[in-house]
């Protein structure tokens, strides 16, 4: 009855209530893979309204066989990218001597549960906001949204030859930056 | 299958994208082989840490409704688009053919040309036949200031009404002609305009117009008290104006106090320009607040009211704050809120 198809075909036929029913659906994921690749906040809720605007106004050229969240993801990325390349020049990549890296390395580890995974949420943002772009967008897709390699090829344009060596070269550079917490949760 | 065959393939084997014969051969190689199966423990442990990864983000209902409310614009927006397309469609239809578009610019401009020039000649016209109206009206009113020589106090009553009504005619042609051709001048410039033209179409007359008189008085007034224009009927769109454009300053200005960020040398931030900014904002809010307040616009009184501590507090910092204080009014900020709603304000304000 709420099957992607029928919801796109409703919100064509003008049923806005639908297109609720899908942003309701895909808007953390979409949020979420935006927010990995901008690394702010509030620019990231931006830039997920204006995915799903983007969306709205070009539901009519979605393909009958694309599937809604490649497609959606697709737009996002866009967007993203977009913003990137705008503030490219006043961007402030994480450097190595950062204070906040700084900070997490001299801090130890204590017991506490929710101190080390807020933590380890800071240090695997970080890291992710190291890698280049194109690596971050195949890791996201891939480790914290489940795509498959020919679904993160649809949203990226990307061959899956380079996403292949893409993935692998982000995992072993995030492997590098959260390899003490990876010996703290053994 | 060797260790050197399986390693490079044990990233895709876990990723679930190896199939048939070359999934089956390293599975059996990864049941002998302890450091292959090492490495994919691994890529397992890393899974799970990568899968407790929490963002601070959230999807709010406020955010689906600025993505509604800019769905809405863009719906009002398409019915012009489609006329401008029927409008083309319409001209082809009743000239039987296509015309360029440079041929259309040309007629357009050909036909706004004759509308000015017969514009233009019928004010010439209509401006002489006012100068005599008026010179009719002070030689009438001199006769009637004659007759009130003779007999003090009984004409009065009549030839000021006279007047009030003949102006007062004059007077809102005029100002319905200055409202349509201006729909957004603010009602100073009106009443500036209204008794210029009045003054020098209709010489001699008194200045009447109780309606423009009292309506300037109000402005001044309330101008006074309040930095701003208050209500009034026909300056409803520039309180919107100047709602949208008072919410977009603001959200400006949170964004760029959000991204200050400590200089690397110390642990201080330099909020001088943002704390210049909300001081001048301040005084702004206050006055749109209590305005939306008068008219009973809660919604934007709401908003504005739980923007006033926010500028107040960074108004109130020095102009190097301490990360603690300048994160403490961004946490702030989030939890209320307060960007997207003043981003649906702004939307809403300049519909």
């Amino acid at each position: 009855m709420n099957s992607a198809s029928d919801l796109i075909a409703r919100t064509r036929a003008g049923d806005d209530a639908a297109f609720q029913l899908i942003f309701e659906r895909y808007s953390r994921p979409v949020i979420s893979f935006i927010y990995d690749m901008v690394n702010e906040r509030e620019l990231a809720e931006e830039l997920m309204q204006e995915t799903f605007v983007r969306a709205y106004k070009n539901l009519g050229a979605l393909r009958e066989d694309a599937k809604l969240s490649t497609w959606l993801f697709g737009i996002a990325k866009n967007v993203a990218r977009e913003s990137l390349r705008a503030r490219r020049h006043s961007s402030r990549k994480v450097e190595l001597d950062d204070e906040t890296v700084q900070e997490l390395r001299d801090q130890k580890l204590t017991p506490d549960d929710s101190l080390i995974n807020r933590e380890l949420n800071r240090v695997i943002r970080d890291a992710l906001s190291r890698l280049d772009e194109d690596k971050r967008m195949v890791f996201t897709l891939k480790i914290f949204q489940q795509q498959s390699y020919e679904e993160i090829a649809a949203v990226t344009g990307f061959t899956v030859a380079k996403l292949k060596t893409d993935l692998h070269r982000a995992r072993a550079e995030m492997r590098r930056l959260i390899r003490p917490y990876l010996e703290v949760s053994l | 299958m060797k260790c050197e065959e399986c390693l490079p393939l044990i990233e895709e084997y876990f990723d679930g994208e190896l199939e048939g014969r070359t999934a089956e051969s390293l599975a059996a190689h990864l049941a002998l082989c302890a450091p292959c199966t090492g490495a994919l423990t691994e890529l397992e442990r890393e899974q799970e840490l990568y899968a407790s990864y929490r963002r601070d983000i959230e999807v709010t209902p406020a955010q689906w409704n600025i993505v509604r409310a800019r769905i809405e614009q863009e719906k009002d927006a398409r019915p012009q688009g489609d006329q401008g397309t029927r409008r083309r469609g319409w001209l082809a239809e009743l000239f039987g053919r296509q015309f360029r578009p440079a041929f259309v610019a040309a007629l357009v401009l050909i036909v706004m040309g004759l509308a000015a020039g017969i514009l233009y000649l019928n004010s010439g016209t209509r401006r002489g036949e006012i100068v005599s109206q008026a010179s009719k009206q002070n030689e009438t009113q001199a006769e009637r200031r004659a007759n009130e020589a003779v007999a003090p106090g009984k004409a009065e009553s009549a030839s000021v009404t006279a007047s009030v009504e003949d102006k007062g005619k004059n007077d809102s042609a005029q100002q319905q002609q200055v409202a349509e051709s201006r729909p957004r001048t603010p009602i100073k410039k009106n009443v500036a305009v209204a008794s210029t033209t009045n003054s020098a179409n209709v010489r001699g007359a008194q200045p009447t117009n109780d309606s423009v008189r009292f309506e300037a008085a109000n402005f001044d007034r309330d101008s006074i008290v309040t930095g701003v224009r208050q209500s009034a009927p026909e300056i409803a769109g520039d309180f919107d104006f100047e709602v949208a454009r008072h919410t977009e300053r603001a959200q400006l200005l949170l964004r760029s106090f959000r991204n200050a960020r400590p200089a690397k040398s110390g642990r201080a931030v330099d909020i001088s320009y943002e704390k210049e900014n909300a001081r001048k904002l301040l005084y702004q809010n206050i006055a749109l607040r209590r305005d939306a307040a008068s008219r009973g616009d809660q919604p934007v009184a709401e908003t504005l009211g739980t923007l006033e501590p926010i500028l107040l507090d960074i108004a109130h910092l020095p102009d190097r704050a301490t990360v603690r204080d300048v994160r403490s009014i961004e946490e702030r900020m989030q939890k209320k809120e307060i960007v997207a709603a003043l981003q649906v304000r702004t939307l809403v304000a300049s519909n």
